[in-house]
């Protein structure tokens, strides 16, 4: 009876390991999370699996790849599908370098107007496609035609693609800045370089640069960025550099030095104060120095509390 | 010794229109003027400053119509309205008319930025559809897509079916769809041109170089490494997906904006703009080239032939200033044409 159940167990144990010993072999291989034959029932493939890896993608995305290989893209695998009744769909799964450049694009490609699934680690379903975020991967997929269960169908295949995904992603640290007591945050975005920064708000060309990493969101008519940079030497080299171009830009005006840091306004009257602190420099638009400065301190705290 | 038959084409093609000869003659130009005036870049900047300034004064008088019998041919035309075929016709008309731009008999080269599926970051197909109805009005003979146009995008205009007969008369360069790979049939390549600062190397649709009339369709959009694309950047879609990789990388530092910039011009210089018609109509701010985004509504068909001024004018639409994006600094450095578009009689009604 002892030895029977040994065996059983053993049994079970050999099976789960060689699932898992699957699952670790296609890891690096997104095209093998693409749903089988057996979980695409009736849809079939329409155009063959393709790849695309590191500067490859520049043949796969027709303007748009220089924000993925910012961020640090490996691979992608793209398939389209078709039903019997002609609607397609398709699958996308963009394998970046790591978790934080995985969930920067997601973040970027959020247009704040989604419906929260739970799928994945995070992610949103909009009126004809959904994005997923989990660990290393983006996983976007696409419906052609909103038929009656559709949007069920895109949930279905994105699990499919999920179950072969190994592990949990974390949002990044940095994203624990602009966390603030009485002002919930939308649009929030993770980013890595100024194209990404470009595609949220145009500074002028060049006038933030050369930071490691970034995250902007809003709150309400106020609008934060917080920009990390490698040390405090670099921090302080590229504030420095900031603040020339600010003061020489035609895009803002009322430049106001103010203790370590310094005020601009758009052409619109809107203030955006800048702020130094330690390998960071944050921007608030929508308050003067006066009025950002209880939240500079909240967010100096977080600084303190998050990178000790 | 052998003469290689693109090297010919191209030698018969400067021979024809020597647009770099032009181009060269307006750079020497603005050269002498800013040696003779030492006028500086900040100086440059401060004047265009000014520009800006009367731009407002421009804005403030929007909805006033300035009738084209008192400006029978402006520089640069702006048409507001929610009818975008009506808008695009005013427009050429402001211009003096198809038949200034296209001879009877003309084989006409069209670039239209179609191959988007976002609202705001295709040019809206009433659009296209006005300016190939002119165009066969004016007398061409042929008119060659030279980036593939799907049929889909044409469906997208409620005018589709009273102008599928025309559309379906249009010349396409069948390979110039991405990713376009080289193929001697409909590519040249195009190396080491002396008045290029940046691009070594290029491969380009053949027709756009031999085409008699080259018409080109932007949408004016955001672009995440050029902040706009308009008429100069649109230019990438008349070259093969290799080509334009290297326009990206091919500095060595990768999305260099500079040197992306300087091949664009490079490669634009390549081809004189006979009429641009730029559809600021419904365009997006952010998330640019293919959205989606944010899309800002003006209304506004623009038209005219100094795609400098035109790319400075429109830059403006979203919220930047002409010097802000490389593309419209570097080609007016190169002399392809004047980014103080304020110097240009320009005639804006509505319809």
């Amino acid at each position: 009876m002892f030895s029977q159940m040994y065996r059983i167990l053993m049994l079970v144990l050999f099976v789960v390991g060689f699932i898992q010993m699957e699952k670790l072999t296609a890891q690096g291989n997104p095209e093998l999370y693409l749903p089988t034959d057996e979980q695409r029932g009736n849809w079939a493939v329409k155009d063959s699996v393709q790849t695309y890896a590191d500067e490859d993608l520049y043949l796969y995305i027709d303007g748009g790849a220089d924000v993925y290989l910012e961020y640090g893209f490996k691979k992608v695998a793209s398939c389209k599908y078709q039903n019997p009744s002609a609607n397609r769909m398709h699958i996308e799964i963009y394998q970046m370098k790591d978790p934080d450049a995985a969930y920067g694009i997601f973040s970027l490609n959020s247009t704040g107007l989604g419906h929260p699934l739970d799928l994945g680690d995070l992610s949103y379903q909009y009126d004809y496609y959904l994005d997923v975020w989990k660990t290393s991967y983006f996983i976007r997929c696409t419906i052609s035609r909103k038929e009656a269960g559709a949007l069920d169908t895109l949930k279905l295949f994105a699990s499919d693609v999920l179950e072969n995904i190994i592990g949990e992603g974390k949002e990044p640290l940095i994203n624990g800045i602009i966390q603030l007591e009485n002002h919930p945050l939308k649009n929030l975005k993770y980013i890595r370089g100024q194209i990404a920064l470009g595609n949220i708000f145009n500074f002028g060309q060049g006038s933030i640069a050369a930071f490691d990493q970034g995250v902007t969101a809003r709150s309400g008519d106020l609008s934060f960025y917080v920009f990390g940079y490698q040390d405090d030497h670099k921090r302080r080299e590229w504030f420095a550099s900031a603040k020339g171009k600010m003061y020489s830009s035609r895009k803002f005006e009322d430049f106001v030095a103010m203790e370590d840091g310094f005020t601009v306004k758009d052409k619109t009257g809107k203030s955006f104060s800048f702020k130094p602190y330690r390998q960071f420099f944050i921007v608030i638009a929508g308050k003067d120095w006066e009025e950002a400065k209880p939240l500079f301190e909240e967010m100096m705290k977080n600084i303190d509390q998050i990178y000790p | 010794m052998v003469v290689k038959k693109d090297t010919l084409i191209i030698l018969h093609i400067l021979k024809k229109l020597p647009d770099l000869s032009v181009y060269s003659l307006n750079l020497t130009l603005i050269n002498q003027v800013v040696m003779s005036k030492k006028i500086t870049r900040r100086k440059f900047i401060a004047d265009t400053g000014k520009a800006t300034a009367a731009v407002a004064g421009t804005v403030a008088l929007q909805g006033m119509t300035f009738p084209s019998i008192l400006d029978p041919e402006a520089d640069i035309a702006v048409v507001n309205g929610s009818d975008y075929f009506k808008s695009t016709l005013k427009a050429i008309d402001l211009l003096g008319g198809m038949g200034k731009f296209v001879n009877e008999g003309a084989h006409v080269g069209l670039l239209i930025n179609s191959d988007f599926d976002v609202e705001g970051a295709y040019v809206d197909p009433d659009i296209s559809i006005a300016a190939i109805k002119m165009l066969w009005d004016a007398g061409a003979t042929k008119i060659t897509c030279l980036q593939v146009v799907k049929e889909e995008y044409w469906q997208r205009s409620n005018l589709y079916e009273e102008y599928k007969d025309l559309i379906s008369k249009l010349d396409q360069v069948e390979s110039n769809t991405f990713p376009s790979e080289y193929n001697e049939t409909d590519f040249i390549k195009l190396k080491n041109v002396p008045a290029w600062k940046s691009l070594k190397e290029t491969e380009v649709v053949r027709s756009w170089l031999e085409c008699d009339v080259f018409v080109n369709i932007p949408v004016s959009k955001h672009h995440a490494t050029t902040q706009l694309t308009c008429a100069l950047k649109n230019i990438m879609g008349v070259s093969t997906r290799q080509a334009n990789v290297t326009f990206h990388l091919g500095s060595g530092e990768r999305n260099n904006p500079d040197y992306l910039a300087q091949c664009i011009v490079d490669q634009y210089m390549m081809k004189k703009t006979d009429l641009c018609i730029i559809d600021s109509t419904n365009f997006i701010t952010d998330n640019g080239p293919s959205g989606p985004g944010t899309i800002k509504t003006l209304n506004k068909v623009i038209a005219g032939t100094d795609v400098v001024a035109l790319d400075a004018m429109t830059s403006e639409f979203l919220d930047l200033y002409p010097e802000d994006v490389y593309t419209t600094v570097k080609a007016h450095e190169s002399g392809i044409g004047d980014m103080d578009y304020q110097k240009l009689k320009i005639v804006e009604v509505n319809v």
